[in-house]
């Protein structure tokens, strides 16, 4: 159990360092700048934006709803949320053009 | 150091079952995502020690790959905000960092959750077709390097966390009857681990089914949310890219077009009508793209191993297919004999039945089986047999 976690953690770091060292010498990628503000930039919209928004939601239903509803309430975020997000580009994009 | 202010989480939900429950789905979702992913990068950019290994069946194959590959990752969102809802309190963990293994731990922890979010979204972007990210980063490498990163860091996850999964796999109704009940009545003040869990389900499979059907052409009225339609657009095929968007235009394809087939011993330069005179070959071959879409279409033409034999190409060679098309990167692309000497791969001139529209590449394209859609080959100039 213990060789099998410990292979696990060195296969981990052998193809997380291989995925960056491809990152880093990809000639298709010139400049990092703009991948590493993608990166970052998806982390700190969820964490700062997205989850802290969702908890206030659950904050605020915890004090004012009943568990019964409070179960419905978090049915309708998750599957809503989910589905907006999914539709995001088709909602601001368009579809793909119809040819 | 003191302590700040720091947020509460009350809900019993940020445990190591639910976290193990969502985190083995969203696991499975994401490595299937990414041998999918390999699968279709190995098919279009196949590196040399591979090249003359590939298959050409079944003909599906791509569809099915490309199809699981964008509804994994489609399915991994609800799932990856479900998993990162159960530990966001373990964000704001005092101290913040314990020892030089902590802090490397959670390093790892932030690359692999930027590189799935990264993931996620210039997928489904690109499903989209919606380059927002412009000349900051060129889409297929980035996704492709940034895939090998984010395995990377769930492996190695995988092992740091391995006791709490074991333990998160652990039905405590069996194991600890005492918390069990305890937990269960606690549960009953918000919302249960069942409720939770039946939810993230719920929401993966309305998003799955809301945008499988570019793929699975039979629900695609269920799919209102699929970036395609597909099944509509010219011959019942939708179209990608269009001549002129490709940068073809009429006058490029004139009477005047002869196919040039060189390199052989018996060069060919064949018009239109000459190869429609030669024998005509039927076959039903999926166009499966990239960005997930893919429609089963009717395709005549002549072989391509009947226009190489023609040319007196040896039997062994590969064949090198040039496009009139002007602006993209798959202009000149090759063929590797496998696919080649398939007998369903075509230089087709007609599509379901009718010849082929510009935008369809005529005067004449190329459809291979098993091939990603950007190597099926429009508005055919020339074959060059590599010797």
């Amino acid at each position: 159990m213990r060789v099998l976690r410990y292979s696990a953690i060195l296969t981990g770091v052998a193809v997380l360092v291989y995925g960056v060292y491809g990152l880093l010498t990809a000639p298709e990628i010139p400049r990092l700048s703009g991948v590493a503000y993608w990166l970052l930039g998806g982390v700190a919209l969820h964490d700062a934006v997205l989850a802290p928004a969702v908890f206030a939601l659950c904050w605020l239903a915890a004090r004012r709803t009943t568990p019964r509803v409070r179960a419905v309430l978090a049915a309708v975020l998750l599957v809503a949320g989910a589905v907006t997000l999914v539709a995001a580009p088709i909602l601001l994009h368009g579809r793909v053009a119809i040819r | 150091m003191k302590q700040p202010p720091l947020p509460q989480f009350h809900s019993r939900l940020h445990d190591e079952r639910t976290t193990t429950l969502v985190g083995t789905a969203l696991g499975v979702a994401f490595v299937t995502a990414f041998l999918t992913g390999l699968v279709s990068h190995v098919l279009q950019h196949p590196p040399s020690w591979l090249a003359h290994h590939l298959w050409t069946r079944p003909s599906w194959g791509y569809r099915l790959t490309q199809g699981l590959h964008v509804v994994s990752g489609v399915a991994a969102i609800p799932l990856l905000l479900a998993k990162l809802w159960t530990v966001y309190p373990k964000l704001f963990q005092w101290p913040p960092l314990k020892s030089v293994t902590h802090a490397l731990e959670r390093l790892s922890i932030l690359v692999l959750i930027a590189g799935a979010i990264f993931e996620l979204v210039t997928g489904l972007l690109n499903a989209a077709q919606w380059y927002v990210w412009g000349s900051q980063f060129p889409f297929i490498q980035t996704h492709y390097w940034v895939a090998w990163i984010t395995l990377g860091a769930l492996v190695l996850h995988i092992g740091v966390q391995a006791p709490a999964i074991a333990r998160g796999f652990r039905s405590p109704k069996k194991e600890l009857p005492e918390a069990y009940r305890e937990d269960l009545a606690a549960q009953r003040q918000g919302v249960s681990r069942r409720t939770f869990i039946a939810t993230t389900a719920v929401a993966a499979g309305t998003v799955t089914v809301a945008t499988v059907g570019q793929s699975v052409t039979s629900v695609q009225q269920v799919s209102v949310l699929s970036p395609r339609d597909v099944g509509v657009g010219e011959l019942g095929v939708p179209i990608n890219r269009t001549a002129a968007q490709a940068g073809v235009a009429a006058e490029h394809v004139s009477a005047d077009w002869r196919l040039e087939v060189v390199g052989g011993a018996r060069p060919l330069s064949l018009s239109r009508d000459e190869l429609a005179a030669l024998p005509q070959t039927f076959a039903k071959l999926p166009i499966a793209c990239v960005e997930g879409w893919s429609v089963d279409a009717h395709w005549q033409g002549v072989r391509i191993r009947d226009l190489m034999d023609m040319a007196g190409a040896p039997h062994d060679a590969d064949l090198r297919v040039v496009s009139m098309e002007r602006n993209g990167a798959y202009a000149v692309t090759v063929m590797e004999r496998e696919y080649a000497r398939d007998a369903t791969a075509l230089l087709a001139l007609h599509l379901n039945g009718e010849p082929l529209t510009l935008d369809h590449g005529y005067p004449a394209r190329v459809i291979v089986p098993n091939r990603p859609g950007v190597l099926q080959t429009k508005w055919v100039r020339r074959l060059e047999v590599i010797a």
